[in-house]
């Protein structure tokens, strides 16, 4: 059977997807008005004005087949956003925009955008992020991943690469101490932690297995245990008590995995474990195999390729689940 | 050690020597550096490697002494054109000495062979593998570079040898079964106390890159659920010159010696000295081989 796109090719069907999942294309965007005109005639037409987490405005457009006047639409919020977006906030105080905060435009689009999104990221104008839409299939249900394409602007692309430093996170003033004391301890704890995330979340991650979370929210650092339950940072008391949640729930998980078996440095380096019980131990996990490139298999028999966000897409719809860690890109 | 007081003395200097209480220093111990070639699967190309580097280790001026270690299916020999009279064999049935054991090649390094078609080799006991042990001890004496052919896939036997050596050659295909297999030995060598250091060659690359790719996999995967590291060597392409050879040819690095494959084991081989320090034998430090040896047939 010949499948057809699952995502909507259409503007009308393509938006509310879009408008549904901000949170898959940055933590912390916030959708303020629908259908901005900025009076450029048809080349001032955008689908939407978004707040990001440090309160600065984005012009969200949308890149569909056959869009010839895209990027004209493009120049032409790019040149509202250089123009206008530092008085957005006088302008419409409803919104919440930070006063003199720069704007940015964002162009999503899907694979049969692909060579007007392509020309964009050529051009490459500094305020611009380009993100493409990817979908995929777990068990029956549909998601779409967002594959950044190369842009200065963009965010780096969420679990790319787990060695990757993400970008500095964007701390209010009065949460910078209480974030560097989060930073200095989380690093001291154990260095197989690894942070990921954009510039206003980060995700702590041992061994694939979830620690906790931070996001910047309302100009307020806030801390999510992995229980799900999330406190606001705002004293070092608070700042304490979300980390020894990561120490207890590291504790945990070291233990955990000290008791599975086929796991090296931290479990047993001892002499005194036969040779034959090492061979024993060498059996290769599914989720091992999955990361080496082998195909998952899902509840239902189905086989299918588990690299379903390669290239360093973002997974959406699985913020929820216990993270497994990223699946390996395929070069 | 006192040659002026005792010149035209004699016996003096023996009285002296017997009866003085100082340590007598001795020549320093040196040791060949012991290579292991494995990998978890077969048929991945590790003996034609380990053959075709014994070579090109000799042309670059080691003493090289390569030992067949798939027991029971050993065809180092064929590759390298010699009909052994002596295997591993004698050595464990007690009708051979270490010395016996040597076979030179007409290409320069010097072979013990394994046996081949003799099933009960493929599972040596503990005592066979103390007399290997020793037997490897007394080779790496006396040459630069110990290479261990080891057999393939996991066997205690097979663990033995790759944990007795130094240095870990790991040799891999770019398919996802063999680097499965590459990592179920990484796997079990990072439960070790003293594992090698574990350098990973992907041969039968069919476009230069793709063994690059899968060594980050592979390393990337080792890294996050067993801590351990590997070192990428390089990748070996996928050759007609290596695919087509026929029994009774010469090896390949000795009839194409400028031809990809060829070049590309020499550029391992220089990323592997880079790697370890100098590829020569150098004053023993630590547990000698048949030391280490002996401490895996403890956990037997």
């Amino acid at each position: 059977m010949i499948r057809g796109p699952i995502l909507p090719q259409l503007r009308e069907g393509l938006w509310p997807l879009v408008a549904s999942r901000l949170d898959a294309f940055e933590a912390g965007l916030v959708l303020v008005h629908e259908h901005v005109d900025f009076g450029a005639g048809q080349l001032g037409l955008a689908e939407g004005l978004l707040r990001d987490a440090a309160g600065a405005p984005v012009v969200l457009v949308l890149a569909t087949e056959g869009d010839v006047l895209l990027p004209g639409r493009v120049l032409a919020a790019l040149d509202f956003v250089e123009r206008i977006a530092p008085s957005l906030a006088v302008a419409l105080p409803a919104a919440g925009f930070v006063p003199g905060a720069a704007g940015r435009v964002l162009v999503v689009g899907t694979g049969a955008a692909l060579a007007p999104l392509a020309m964009l990221v050529r051009l490459a104008p500094p305020a611009l992020a380009v993100g493409q839409l990817e979908s995929f299939r777990i068990a029956g249900a549909e998601h779409f991943a967002v594959r950044w394409l190369a842009s200065a602007a963009a965010p780096p692309p969420v679990g790319a690469s787990p060695s990757a430093e993400p970008p500095a996170l964007l701390v209010p003033a009065a949460a910078q101490a209480l974030w560097q004391w989060l930073e200095r301890f989380l690093r001291r704890l154990d260095p197989e932690l690894r942070c990921d995330g954009d510039r206003f979340s980060r995700r702590l991650l041992w061994h694939g297995q979830l620690l906790g979370k931070l996001a910047v929210q309302g100009g307020v650092l806030a801390g999510t245990g992995p229980d799900g339950a999330m406190v606001a940072l705002l004293t070092e008391a608070d700042a304490r008590a979300f980390a020894d949640r990561m120490v207890r729930k590291h504790g945990e998980l070291v233990e955990q995995r000290a008791g599975m078996p086929g796991l090296g440095k931290l479990a047993v380096r001892a002499a005194d474990e036969s040779l034959r019980a090492s061979l024993r131990s060498a059996r290769v996990s599914a989720e091992e195999y999955s990361a080496l490139g082998g195909p998952a298999r899902h509840a239902g028999g189905e086989t299918e390729d588990a690299g379903g966000a390669r290239d360093g897409g973002r997974i959406v719809g699985a913020e929820t689940a216990p993270w497994v860690g990223p699946t390996l890109r395929a070069e | 050690m006192e040659p002026e007081l005792d010149a035209g003395r004699a016996g003096r200097g023996f009285l002296r020597r017997f009866f003085r209480r100082g340590v007598v220093p001795e020549p320093a111990r040196r040791e060949a550096v012991v290579v292991a070639f494995a990998s978890g699967k077969g048929g991945t190309g590790k003996s034609f490697l380990a053959s075709n580097a014994a070579i090109v280790l000799h042309q670059l001026g080691r003493s090289v002494v390569l030992v067949d270690c798939d027991f029971g299916l050993a065809n180092a020999h064929l590759l390298l054109g010699v009909t052994p009279q002596i295997t591993l064999q004698h050595l464990f049935e007690g009708g051979a000495a270490p010395a016996e054991l040597l076979l030179p090649t007409a290409f320069g390094p010097t072979l013990v062979a394994g046996g081949s078609g003799i099933a009960s080799l493929a599972e040596l006991g503990v005592r066979p593998m103390q007399m290997l042990g020793r037997a490897l001890q007394w080779f790496a004496n006396r040459c630069d570079v110990l290479l261990l052919d080891c057999a393939a896939g996991l066997s205690p036997q097979a663990l033995v040898t790759v944990l007795g050596a130094q240095h870990l050659v790991l040799v891999t295909n770019p398919e996802i079964a063999a680097l499965t297999d590459a990592y179920a030995l990484i796997k079990c060598l990072a439960r070790q106390p003293a594992p090698p250091a574990i350098h990973l060659v992907v041969n039968r690359v069919a476009e230069p890159g793709f063994g690059r790719s899968a060594f980050e996999r592979l390393a990337q995967v080792s890294r996050r659920f067993v801590g351990c590291e590997l070192h990428y060597l390089g990748e070996l392409p996928e050759d007609p010159a290596v695919t087509q050879r026929r029994l009774g040819q010469p090896p390949l690095s000795v009839s194409h010696p400028q031809c990809p494959t060829t070049l590309a084991i020499t550029a391992l081989l220089t990323e592997l000295e880079t790697a370890v320090g100098g590829l020569r034998s150098r004053p023993a430090t630590g547990p000698s081989l048949e030391a280490r040896w002996a401490d895996l047939l403890r956990r037997w």
